[in-house]
């Protein structure tokens, strides 16, 4: 089978100083992590009057260059923070473009890998066909997702 | 000796010949700073648009210039709030003292300003003590702008704090995802989850408002997917230059508070300033009127002819809502019994109907699924598994033959009426004529045009109508409402929707004499709402009235009520609407009422149209027919 994604890409680079993970407790590293608290409640009746989400909890208000996601990272790609934070926010969205076929958020990640333009149709319909394979279970972490995702479209 | 004095001579000599030579190196470099300082003064650049517009000066009532930022960290002068000549000049001196660290200096801090008057005055950098600003430049590399996009949230129908919608501006790289760009945003700093307490804390500017800066995924899954919100995406002709002056005035706001006015100082007033920074020719920001909304500022920026074209984002909602319609009953139920548990997945395999649809099912019961979950239905062990396995069964499928997911799309947001309206009118009310004056400086009538606006979501402010009666040669003030909120969302069998309203204010009505009086009231009201055979709204609520007036029996009276009544979209430019109010003011006075209303209104142009009511109301034994027609422009 063809390989997908290029060979550059799978290099693993060394841990550096930068990279290397605080506190890796895989906590909010799988499905259905939210990246908020408190909103949104439907639960009352009086849902009309909650404060949604134009206000900002404000202790961060520059997430640019912010440190490290607190997951373990994948082991066959290389060191790429921004693809670790996108899966990990996203991972829900994923597994369901995937499932489908198609989606922004599956063109993201393709993008991210380094999948070619051309390769996409061949990427998604690999990675549809071996759902089971990169999600393995409900309780799969991004760094087992990306690995996955990674074995399955070089096989 | 006189060989030592000879010596100590020479010494001396040298000595004050070369603190001389290096005092006069001293003032040299000294002077360098004083060429420029005098070189701005003379040029006037403290008056000039580029500087006013990062500072975020802007004009007082009495004149003068006065910067809309709060902060004292933002400026280098303790009177840079309000003299931008003293502000500019401190600028320009930090730039010359040397930092002990990397990121110190102060051009790291303010890029913009550093770039723009080091290009005005061709400042000799030679000249500058070095530096460097490594996080900066990284932040800015990862940012990696190339062009900029304006991004309107619409409104959410359930919320107060959000009903006029959001502004956000995304800065594209030259990735081709979207999802991974930055996005800038300013919003109030608050934990508070009351909404009165939001509400009052926001409208009186008790609330710091930040820029801050995110990829644009976490903003798509906040109002996309969480809150249902659609999202349009205006494409911004600002050049690639233009977005680097924008990105580097973002650094420079970083961290930079200001006061949060819901009303004017707002998400979408600021980002105002962004553009500016980014062309500054652009004057946006005095465009806005006293109540800044978000539709105003789209309307603004479009006006500037900035915008080259715009995307639509469906909502969760929507995509969720687009499936539903495609699918039978038989479809739905399947769907919903698999997204409740109470069927498995799988079990879709032994359903005789074709792959198409048994797709529509796994993918619409996976995103009720998520909705389920966000909404805390659900919890996390639970939803995982049951989302996985719904995935599962769905990968097995493949690809559907077309695209069966095209989603219509809504009329864009800034080509609705106008957000204000006046109206002048004639009618007959129990036999007498009148002439009528409306005015509501906001917001959207349930019979209003829809297009650009949330459909069943009325908003209205000071909601005013005075009334000449002509025989008697009477003005009476027929009503004005502070507040007028009438949220009617069609419930089905995945949206259990609950529709509402509350108004508070004066009305001129019958009492128990079937003569009109003013009466203060405040009324509000709950239930349900379901889509009409006609796709229109059929709606019934139980309200809660609470009046005072004088010709009330006990002075203030309370009274429960009920209302039922349908909303329909007849034709593209006739909407209807009828209902039949009832209520029994049985404490504090001796008064029913039962009122039947059909109200028609024609959209005549985008901000022009027709309305026609006729009504049939019994107060007590007494019965007042009225009919009236009324022209309404809206700007």
């Amino acid at each position: 089978m063809k390989k997908i994604l290029m060979a550059a890409a799978l290099t693993v680079v060394m841990s550096s100083a930068a990279f290397a993970g605080s506190a890796q407790t895989n906590v909010g590293c799988g499905l259905g992590s939210l990246a908020w608290e408190n909103k949104a409640d439907d639960s009352t009746l009086f849902q009309a009057f909650q404060a949604t989400t134009n206000g900002t909890s404000g202790s961060q208000t520059f997430g640019v260059s912010s440190g490290t996601s607190n997951c373990k990272q994948p082991s066959k790609f290389v060191q790429n923070e921004q693809l670790n934070k996108f899966v990990q926010a996203n991972m829900d969205n994923l597994a369901k473009d995937i499932a489908m076929g198609k989606g922004e958020t599956l063109d993201t990640f393709a993008e991210m890998l380094g999948v070619a333009p051309a390769q996409t149709v061949a990427f998604n319909s690999r990675m549809q066909s071996n759902f089971g394979k990169i999600f393995t279970s409900e309780n799969v972490v991004l760094a087992e997702v990306i690995d996955n995702a990674v074995t399955v479209a070089n096989n | 000796m006189t060989h030592t004095f000879k010596a100590l001579a020479i010494f001396f000599t040298a000595l004050i010949l070369s603190t001389f030579v290096a005092s006069q190196a001293l003032s040299l470099d000294d002077s360098y700073v004083e060429q420029i300082v005098t070189k701005a003064r003379d040029l006037r650049l403290h008056e000039e648009r580029d500087w006013h517009v990062l500072l975020h000066y802007t004009k007082t009532l009495s004149g003068s210039y006065k910067s809309k930022i709060d902060d004292t960290h933002f400026f280098l002068s303790p009177d840079g709030r309000t003299d931008s000549k003293t502000e500019l000049e401190a600028t320009l001196r930090s730039f010359f003292i040397p930092a002990q660290k990397d990121g110190e200096n102060a051009a790291c801090r303010f890029p913009a300003r550093y770039e723009w008057l080091k290009n005005r005055l061709d400042i000799d950098t030679s000249k500058l003590p070095g530096f460097t600003c490594t996080e900066r430049d990284k932040a800015v590399d990862t940012v990696n702008a190339r062009s900029a996009v304006l991004v309107f949230p619409v409104g959410h129908i359930n919320s107060p704090a959000s009903m006029f919608g959001h502004t956000l501006i995304r800065i594209d790289s030259s990735k081709r995802s979207n999802l991974i760009s930055y996005a800038a945003n300013y919003s109030a700093d608050s934990v508070d989850t009351n909404g009165f307490l939001y509400a009052w804390k926001g409208l009186t500017g008790m609330y710091k408002g930040y820029y801050s800066m995110m990829p644009y995924y976490i903003k798509v899954k906040e109002y996309n997917d969480l809150e249902h919100r659609d999202m349009w995406e205006y494409r911004l002709t600002l050049s690639e230059d233009e977005v680097k002056k924008m990105v580097y005035h973002i650094w420079e706001l970083q961290n930079i508070n200001s006061s949060y006015y819901f009303l004017d100082e707002n998400c979408s007033y600021n980002l105002l300033f962004l553009i500016e920074a980014a062309r500054p020719e652009l004057h946006l920001t005095e465009q806005t009127g006293i109540f800044v909304l978000p539709t105003h500022t789209v309307r603004i920026i479009k006006e500037s002819g900035i915008v080259e074209g715009v995307q639509y984002r469906p909502s969760q909602g929507t995509i969720i809502r687009n499936i539903v319609s495609l699918l039978d009953a038989h479809g739905q139920t399947l769907a919903n019994n698999i997204a409740l548990s109470s069927i498995k997945p799988e079990s879709l395999r032994t359903e005789n109907i074709p792959d198409s649809e048994k797709m529509k099912i796994l993918d619409l019961s996976a995103g009720y699924v998520q909705f389920r979950f966000a909404r805390k239905e659900i919890e996390k062990d639970i939803y995982s598994k049951l989302y996985l396995a719904i995935l599962r069964e769905r990968s097995n499928l493949g690809l559907p033959v077309d695209d069966p997911y095209k989603i219509f799309e809504p009329a864009k947001p800034e080509t609705g009426h106008g957000t204000t309206m006046a109206g002048i009118g004639t009618g007959v009310r129990k036999g007498e004529m009148y002439t009528e004056l409306k005015i509501r400086p906001e917001f959207h009538g349930i019979l209003d045009p829809d297009d650009g606006y949330l459909r069943g979501a009325q908003i209205k402010f000071f909601d005013t109508a005075l009334r000449y009666d002509i025989t008697a040669d009477k003005i009476q003030l027929m009503t004005l409402h502070v507040v007028d909120i009438f949220s009617i969302a069609p419930r089905d069998m995945f949206f259990k929707s609950l529709s509402w309203k509350v108004n508070v204010g004066v009305d001129n009505e019958p009492m128990r004499d079937g003569k009109d009086y003013l009466v203060y009231r405040l009324n509000t009201g709950g239930g349900w709402a379901y889509t009409s055979p006609f796709k229109g709204i059929l709606y019934a609520l139980g309200e809660l009235d609470v009046n005072a007036g004088k010709k009330i029996r006990g002075g203030v009276s309370a009274g429960p009520g009920f209302s039922v009544g349908d909303v329909e979209q007849l034709t593209e430019t006739w909407k209807t609407h009828m209902y039949v109010r009832g209520m029994w003011y049985e404490l504090g006075d001796d008064r029913y009422t039962l009122k039947a209303t059909i109200a028609q209104n024609f959209k005549v142009t985008r901000n022009n149209s027709l309305s026609l009511d006729y009504s049939e109301e019994l107060v007590n034994s007494h019965r007042i027919t009225e009919a009236g027609i009324v022209w309404n422009h809206y700007f």
